[in-house]
């Protein structure tokens, strides 16, 4: 009996530290081995590598691009308990929990990945990855539209909103339950989700939608001068918002970049949700310029916009349109919200001198940079590979092209609340489908790296097929139940049709303005 | 003395009497009768098969199932062919997570993503027919079963494969989906579980149908509600405990969670129409219009289940007095019984039956339009214009492949008035207002002629219309990897390696894509490298052959677009932009004149009174003159009537441009100025 105690207490103290160490040593790091360092940095999938990360974004999950059979990967920062990850899979799929905590208790300090690879027993360790974590967090969420690159024809399509702080990603709305038509142009007052529009394009669903408070208006923005509105921007009042309408058609070319857009006409139309008019001024709707992509400054005290002669000046005498060369310059005109006077209007860059389109002004919320998009022709840059993003500091005036772009188009930008951070749809994927970017910029007006959206699986983006589309930050979830949207969709007596201001004495802009040229095709007839 | 198995069968079936008398006098359920065997009333003595007549029953039975589903099969196989279904529908499926969350994110998930595997079996017509037979088996099973629940004692012979008719004829129409005849399974198949399973006591009954029901719901959809129906036929044609009444209630109340399932997960779950929730993955609301079949379909099993219960009934009471037998009741112990000649009838009857519904669910016309395509899209050139001598060539699809077709096999120029040409231009091109129905063929026709910009542009349009097929996504490929549009490839690459059937298609393009040098001695690479437009010019939708103007006229040689160009010029009735164009053929290296050039330019040239035709390297055939001139005289002959003469010159001239101009082209005219599309 006392023998067999005896062995029972030996084996239960010496097994199970021998076990521990067997564990241990199976579990060494490639800091205890003898393993060889790598001069240089690893390859990754996305390449999170000297980016600006917000201190409230989910886990950037990536691939390492390096061969081997056991990978490990330690991020550490200044402070805060490092996060260890190992595995047999090159995926890192970062834990969440440890990952923000992390993040909060280092911002604005430097974040490591020290990347380490086993190929033949050996391991090989690469030179730290350095981001830096940003001191100002981003927006919680982001909306833009899913749908499969568009030419003619559409099916599936739906605004979806995605949180960014973790990998969760609903539907606000899908054209399933619409009856299969277009939706777009989604867009928030102030980043707020309790303020948000939308349009809805064919069927009975057609229409413009406000959803305010939790409850849906639809309205229909045509009136006897303008067709229902496009592009919009909010005024930062809420009461107001500016609208383009727009003549646009698909065309495509035979060599190069397949698609293109030509807009035929356009002007700016101002809604009054308080008073549910539509006003506009010759200053903005010009029968001799094509004035488009309207976005308030951040005090709401100017207006601006992209604007370029009218097509006849573009047309030749055999009524071909030389799309090639409608260049748009970026205006800004004053205006005085409280009387609706308008004031001067001004060129703030000229398509003459930077040779470029210059389209989708987006003012900062905190007044200090305009940002904008420049494409060598046209009004359509999501289809231009040279799309590119620029930075006007509106203190100086001074345009700044940040490091950010990429040889394929770079567009559809918006601000966050904070103004410290945009995301922007890039092409420079595929060069056929938008991914969404974030980028910081700081006081100096000093642009970060942008850093592709994540997602919880690193090799997502290599098998998703659709496009994001025009993104926009907002501070927390849109919560208004779908139902209530297609209820006010199909419900024709919930139609508010606005009213055209009466002091309007522009001529119209309608779907077929007479002037227009027709776009005749080139051809050996 | 010894035991005959007569004498054993009567001592067994004598034992089977006297335990039911004893159950009878002790109220007892025999364990191995169900509820409905119960004898309610005494002296009553049910009247079980003999165990002989069971035996030979099951061994009919099995041996009727067996020989119907070879022919089941066969047929589907042979005659049907599941690769025109896959044609057809494109079936979509991917390996991984996140095509079956897809899958998830809609009532019928678990359903679509089995029949979404099953139907990659398409591709391999023998393996698509196993699938279906398969599920049709399956559901002849579920049926025996139901029966076997509801009425433990009786032996059916063919009134299990009445389903299996019905779904012959559904999956005679290639676009009836999978899941469809899967979801209709599930629904059979959880009914069998609710009779063998469900609680006696009507809560803890009521809750296991409702965890069924959600389930089902989940997993299949819309056949849900036949599910529920059939539990509430079940509750009220039940015979044991409780009384009618709570078994009314009961049944009321699992027709009512039916109703209330599919909106409750409309507002919680899935974000659908209140239409799609109730009627998703039925095969009652497809957009084919599949007819009264699914219909007959779901009734069958509503009306199994309370007649299973009346002949239950009958059953139990027994044998009625001879002078009661009605020749309804002798027509059905006929049937019932285990004779030949009643096998006979009822296997006579079952195969009339399949045979009556496969002939009458079949669409010769549909089947040769797909089987043209079929052939089109595997390039088997001659059987396309095999196929389209079906009495399908006035179809506008059919028109464009045989035109694709005459073509690929170099017929085009000297052969196309051969064949019909009555759409005109249509029929090479397609309308501009249906081509949103066949985006991957017209993505076909542009990557022919070379036109690799179109190629994609309609590519990206039939995944936006179609989904995320192989074919689809196998065009964007090539277009891409033309383009030299690398990471876009890898993206659609990426997608194919996870399918079942492309991989080592895949697998092959990865390699181009590693090495550029496998990418050039690609036969169709390269070919279309060497035809592509090397300048830009704005696509002419609406008139698309105008475009091949530009493409003929490049540096790069391109004999597809210069062909489909004249055949446009000629179709037109643009005899004179014809003309200016046979300036290209020494360039293209035609030998001669083709035959319908040749016909063009002597109608031509007599109709201005032309006396020499210049074109370095060719010459006019006298004949072929000649034959002018006698068309000519037949026209004339009949005074210029176009109606009197239309007999003779077709049956000399009908394969010509001149029978076609004078035929043809005036009315196309006239129809496209109705049409208002503003056509010559």
């Amino acid at each position: 009996m006392n023998k067999t105690l005896n062995r029972g207490r030996v084996f239960l103290c010496c097994v199970p530290p021998a076990l521990a160490c067997i564990m241990l040593l199976g579990c060494a790091d490639a800091r205890s081995q003898n393993g060889s360092v790598a001069a240089r940095l690893p390859r990754m999938d996305p390449d999170y590598s000297g980016v600006m990360i917000p201190p409230n974004i989910a886990p950037l999950n990536f691939t390492i691009l390096e061969q081997g059979t056991r990978y490990q990967v330690v991020i550490r920062s200044h402070s805060g308990k490092t996060i260890r990850w190992a595995g047999r899979n090159p995926s890192v799929r970062i834990p969440m929990r440890s990952w923000k905590r992390l993040l909060m208790e280092n911002r604005g300090e430097d974040l490591f990945f020290d990347v380490s690879v086993a190929a033949d027993g050996k391991w090989v360790k690469y030179d730290p990855v350095k981001n830096r974590i940003a001191g100002e967090p981003i927006d919680g969420y982001v909306v833009y539209r899913l749908l499969e690159p568009q030419y003619r024809f559409w099916y599936h399509m739906g605004i979806y909103q995605r949180n960014l702080e973790n990998f969760d990603q609903t539907c606000i709305l899908k054209n399933s339950v619409t009856g299969g038509n277009c939706m777009n142009c989604h867009n928030f007052c102030g980043n707020d989700p309790e303020r948000m529009l939308f349009h809805m394009r064919m069927g009975a669903a057609a229409g413009t939608y406000l959803l305010l408070d939790g409850q849906v208006a639809k309205i229909n923005l045509a009136t006897s001068f303008n067709k229902p509105g496009a592009y919009p921007s909010w005024h930062p009042d809420g009461d107001q918002i500016a609208f383009s309408v727009n003549k646009i058609t698909q065309f495509f070319h035979g060599k190069g970049e397949i698609r293109d857009v030509l807009d035929w006409a356009s002007d700016l139309i101002i809604y009054h949700l308080s008073t549910n008019t539509v006003s506009t001024h010759p200053k903005i709707a010009d029968l001799g310029r094509m004035e488009t992509f309207p976005a308030w400054s951040a005090d709401g005290r100017s207006l601006y916009f992209s604007s370029a002669p009218a097509l006849a000046v573009y047309t030749t005498p055999d009524s071909v349109v030389e799309f090639d060369r409608i260049r748009y310059d970026l205006m800004r005109i004053a205006y005085d919200p409280s009387s609706g006077e308008w004031g001067e209007l001004e060129t703030v860059v000229r398509s003459s001198e930077t040779g470029k389109s210059v389209l989708m002004p987006r003012p900062s919320p905190d007044g200090r940079f305009l940002l904008f998009c420049m494409a060598e022709y046209g009004s359509f840059p999501v289809y231009r590979p040279d799309a590119d993003l620029y930075l006007m500091d509106l203190r100086t005036g001074k345009v700044s092209k940040p490091e950010i772009n990429s040889e394929r188009s770079d567009t559809f930008h918006s601000w966050s609340r904070n103004g410290r951070w945009f995301v922007f749809a890039s092409k420079r994927l595929d060069g056929i489908r938008g991914r969404l970017y974030f980028c910081h910029v700081d006081e100096d007006g000093n642009v970060s790296k942008p850093l592709l959206m994540p997602q919880e699986d690193p090799s997502f983006y290599s098998t998703f097929l659709k496009t994001y589309n025009v993104p926009e930050l907002i501070s927390a979830p849109v919560d208004v139940w779908w139902q209530k949207i297609v209820s006010a969709a199909f419900d024709q007596n919930k139609m508010k049709n606005v009213v055209l201001d009466p002091k309007v004495r522009v001529d119209r802009i309608t779907g077929a303005t007479p002037q227009a040229p027709k776009m005749k095709q080139a051809s050996m007839e | 003395m010894k035991k005959t198995a007569k004498t054993k069968t009567s001592r067994h079936t004598n034992r089977l009497n006297v335990r039911l008398i004893r159950s009878i006098l002790w109220r007892k359920k025999p364990s191995s009768i169900s509820p409905f065997c119960e004898n309610r009333s005494p002296g009553r003595i049910m009247c079980p098969d003999t165990e002989s007549s069971r035996m030979k029953k099951d061994f009919f039975r099995l041996g009727t199932t067996i020989g119907f589903f070879i022919l089941f099969y066969l047929y589907i196989w042979k005659r049907i062919d599941p690769a025109l279904a896959y044609q057809d529908q494109e079936p979509v499926f991917f390996f991984g997570c996140a095509f079956f969350r897809e899958c998830l994110n809609q009532p019928g998930g678990i359903a679509k993503y089995i029949s979404a595997f099953l139907s990659q079996f398409y591709l391999y017509p023998w393996a698509g027919a196993l699938a279906v037979t398969a599920v049709a088996w399956l559901c002849a099973q579920s049926v025996l079963w139901i029966v076997k629940g509801l009425n433990g004692s009786r032996r059916v012979q063919v009134i299990h494969l009445f389903p299996a008719i019905l779904l012959l004829m559904l999956h005679s129409n290639a676009k009836h989906p999978l899941y469809a005849s899967v979801g209709y399974l599930a629904a059979l198949l959880f009914f069998n579980c609710f009779i063998r399973f469900a609680p006696r006591k009507t809560v803890f009954r009521s809750l296991f149908f409702v965890i069924l029901a959600v389930v089902l719901y989940a997993a299949a959809g819309g056949p849900f509600l036949l599910f529920s129906l059939l539990c509430f036929l079940l509750e009220l044609f039940r015979r044991d405990r409780p009384p009618f009444f709570i078994r009314l209630v009961n049944g009321v109340f699992f027709l009512l969670t039916a109703a209330a399932i599919p909106f409750l997960f409309r507002e919680t779950a899935f974000m659908m129409t209140l239409k799609n929730a109730y009627t998703a993955m039925l095969p009652l609301v497809q957009n084919y219009r599949p007819g009264f079949t699914p219909a007959l379909l779901y009734a069958f099993p509503l009306l199994l289940v309370p007649a299973e219960c009346l002949v239950k009934k009958s059953m139990e009471a027994g044998q009625p007095d001879t002078k009661k037998k009605t020749a309804a009741y002798r027509t059905i112990s006929f049937l019932r019984s285990g004779t030949v000649w009643a096998s006979l009838f009822r296997v006579l009857l079952i195969l009339t039956a399949a045979a009556g519904g496969a002939f009458a669910s079949f669409d010769p016309l549909n089947y040769h339009v797909l089987r043209v395509d079929y052939y089109a899209r595997r390039g088997m050139w001659p059987q396309v214009i095999q196929a389209a001598k079906h009495g399908v060539s006035e179809y506008g699809l059919v028109s464009f492949h045989v035109n694709r077709a005459i073509q690929h096999l170099g017929m085009l120029p000297d052969r196309m008035f051969s064949f019909p040409q009555t759409l005109g231009i249509d029929g090479l091109f397609f309308p501009g207002e249906f081509r949103y129905l066949i985006p991957l063929q017209c993505s076909d026709l542009y990557f022919d002629l070379g036109h690799v910009n179109e190629a994609q542009h309609w590519a990206h349009e039939a995944i936006a219309l179609r989904g995320e097929t192989a074919w689809n996504l196998q065009r964007l490929v090539q277009t891409h990897l033309v383009r030299g549009e690398k990471e876009a490839a890898d993206g659609c690459l990426s997608m194919l390696r996870k399918t079942l059937f492309q991989r080592n298609w895949a697998e092959r393009y990865e390699r181009m894509l590693a090495k550029d040098s496998l990418a050039q001695g690609d036969e169709t690479l390269r070919r279309l490298r060497s035809v592509m437009p090397d300048s830009d010019f704005v696509v002419n939708s609406e008139e698309p052959y105008l475009n091949l103007n530009l493409m003929v006229s490049g540096k790069k040689p391109n004999r597809m677009a210069f062909e489909y160009l004249m055949a446009s010029y000629l179709l037109e009735g643009k005899v004179g932009s014809f003309i200016s164009r046979l300036k290209w053929l020494k360039e293209l290296g035609y030998p001669r004149l083709p035959v319908h050039y040749e016909e063009a330019l002597i109608m031509y040239l007599a109709e201005r009174g032309a006396l020499r035709f210049e074109l370095e390297g060719y010459s006019l055939n006298s004949r072929n003159v000649k034959r002018f001139k006698d068309f000519c005289d037949i026209l004339d002959r009949h005074r210029g009537n176009r109606h009197a003469a239309a007999g003779e010159l077709k049956r000399f001239y009908g394969d010509t441009y001149w029978f076609y101009l004078t035929y043809y082209r005036a009315a196309l005219a006239a129809k496209a100025r109705t049409a208002g599309r503003g056509r010559p």
